[in-house]
């Protein structure tokens, strides 16, 4: 099924991505997309009937590891790294949380 | 009349040895903050998550326990977010396929009823870090005022989240089939399902129905529910702002709302509308998980018997009542005392009484385990034995009891030591209810001019003057006579 491109989604798009788009932007953006997205639906003309799903392009299995315990040697490396510490905590301006 | 439909999400912490993806230790609770981090868990650029085979057999054990069908393949993805508990800016978790599905519980709803919850989902993820928010008052390092601190110990520590359908019809069975969940998680040991430790989460999903014209209101989330009593009481509020929103014809908004323990109100956190979408996408960095037959099988062998099947077993086998099999089951240790117990004596409902009376109440008030008394099987068997001598009194046998339980002594020691011996001597009692007599002339009126009840009164007398030794159906029957007879 191919998807409606309108204004709306394109301004969820913009905002999901953190980017604003002037109004010239906006429509070429829409024209690009259903250009995209009709290429892609060339895909539907592929017979898959009766062939095993890809659920990952990586053939390897996963391996799991042993559960064995261990500080990291260098946790203080990574401290350093904290813009500002109050003890050991990452310390960030006030955030008006909500979690 | 109101239909009330409630689905749970609960997010229980995996006791493993280490986080999901890295080595750090994963039983960090209490332990001082960013300890327990490294380049993996922080999300520091070019490192690889391995995951733990632990975190794989208590994920897949949980949903054997919940009579999951596990998937042959799950994959990981990523959910992507944006806030300072999380480095990497993604969460890995089982988005597109889960580990299992279609599970259900059977929820005992009081009366010998079960209700039937399915579970929708069972997946496993990893868990973000903490965030604490300091008042101005606090100064950083560098001279700053104000803030909010980060602790990412927790981060990376596996959790399995568990959605159930939305089955549950009253706030009560949510909280039970919520206890039920976390008896399951504990009895298999994949979680301490300690709620109060952040071990056990839960958020909930209300909606409410009008069965008269059959109109529905919008889906209400609630999140960040830490305890059993708040499940039950923010469900309730929910209930009653809902409802009352419906009968004053307005609009129920679809939003996320948060219990808020100072107000003991709900209390809105997001609107839906502007939550953000996470897009989700497969984790590169982790291949598809498989799990075969037979390391389902090697897992099922590992499941122990769980509470649902052990009550059922207690009732039948020791002829128990619901209610007391019930809260034996409820902890693991107190049932395995309690089967050793009976396995000496073969009296069940009497060392069910002294277990899920007097020892539950003594643990509370002390803030103990079953594991942590000092109380032993010999200990009731020997005190049921002095009972029955007629050796000691009910309420000599009580106080022992407390005794064993902190001391851990022998009750025929207690006894001896304490000269805690029965008095059948009727020349005792009778003494010590002739002295009542006398100092209570009103009393002896009130019997004799028909007010039968005051002779709980000189036996009670008795009780005080024996210290508690005196055989109380004798000090009845002694007073009786004296009393109708002088």
């Amino acid at each position: 099924m191919k998807p409606d491109i309108n204004e709306d989604l394109i301004r969820k798009l913009e905002r999901l991505a953190m980017i604003s788009l002037a109004e010239d932007e906006r429509e070429k953006l829409t024209a690009d997309i259903r250009r995209i997205l009709d290429f892609m639906q060339s895909l539907d003309e592929v017979d898959v009937e009766g062939i095993e799903e890809m659920v990952s392009p990586v053939s390897r299995p996963m391996e799991t590891r042993e559960e064995i315990p261990e500080h990291f040697f260098d946790t203080e490396s990574i401290i350093k790294m904290f813009p500002d510490i109050s003890k050991r905590y990452l310390r960030l301006p006030p955030i008006k949380g909500d979690e | 009349m109101f239909k009330t439909v409630i689905g749970l999400e609960i997010h229980a912490q995996l006791s493993t040895p280490t986080k999901a993806f890295c080595s750090c230790p994963a039983d960090t609770f209490g332990d001082t903050e960013n300890t327990a981090i490294c380049p993996v868990c922080t999300g520091q650029p070019g490192t690889i998550p391995v995951l733990g085979e632990e975190t794989v057999r208590l994920s897949v054990m949980s949903a054997l326990a919940l009579n999951c069908q596990v998937s042959e393949i799950s994959c990981f993805d990523r959910k992507n977010y944006f806030y300072p508990d999380l480095p990497k800016g993604y969460q890995i978790t089982q988005y597109f396929r889960p580990l299992a599905r279609n599970g259900f519980i059977e929820v005992r709803v009081g009366n010998g009823r079960k209700s039937h919850i399915r579970i929708n989902r069972i997946h496993i993820e990893e868990d973000a870090g903490k965030t604490i928010h300091e008042g101005a008052s606090s100064i950083s390092a560098s001279g700053k005022q104000g803030g909010t601190l980060v602790d990412l110990n927790r981060c990376g520590i596996p959790l399995v989240e568990i959605v159930t359908e939305p089955d549950i019809t009253s706030s009560r069975e949510a909280r039970l089939a919520m206890e039920s969940i976390r008896d399951i998680l504990r009895y298999i040991g994949v979680c301490t399902g300690d709620m109060e430790k952040g071990a056990l989460r839960c958020d909930a999903n209300i909606s409410v129905i009008n069965t008269r014209n059959g109109q529905s209101s919008n889906r209400v989330e609630v999140k960040n529910i830490n305890s059993f009593r708040f499940v039950e009481k923010a469900l309730d509020y929910e209930y009653k702002r809902i409802t009352q929103a419906m009968k004053d014809g307005k609009e129920v908004v679809k939003e996320t709302r948060t219990w808020d323990l100072a107000s003991k109100t709900t209390i809105t956190m997001r609107k839906k509308e502007e939550e953000s979408d996470y897009r989700y996408f497969p984790e590169p960095d982790l291949p598809p998980l498989r799990i075969t037959g037979s390391y389902l099988e090697e897992v099922k062998k590992m499941l122990p018997e769980l509470p649902d099947e052990k009550i059922d077993r207690f009732m039948r086998d020791y002829a128990l009542p619901e209610h007391d099999a019930v809260v034996l089951v409820s902890d693991k240790e107190l049932s395995g005392f309690f089967e050793e117990t009976v396995k000496v004596t073969q009296r069940p409902k009497e060392v069910s009484n002294w277990l899920t009376g007097d020892l539950l109440r003594i643990l509370k008030e002390r803030d103990m385990t079953v594991g942590q008394s000092e109380l032993v099987p010999d200990h009731i068997v020997d005190l049921l034995r002095l009972l029955d001598s007629r050796t000691i009194s009910i309420s000599v046998a009580k106080e022992i009891f407390s005794e064993c339980v902190r001391l851990g002594k022998m009750p025929s020691n207690i006894v001896e030591e304490k000269g805690l011996q029965q008095v059948d001597d009727e020349e005792e009692i009778e003494s010590a209810i002739r002295q009542a007599m006398k100092d209570n002339p009103k009393a002896v009126d009130q019997y004799r001019a028909g007010k039968k009840a005051v002779l709980s009164y000189f036996i009670g007398a008795v009780m005080r003057r024996t210290k508690g030794r005196a055989d109380p159906a004798v000090a009845g029957s002694v007073a009786r006579r004296l009393l109708e007879d002088d």
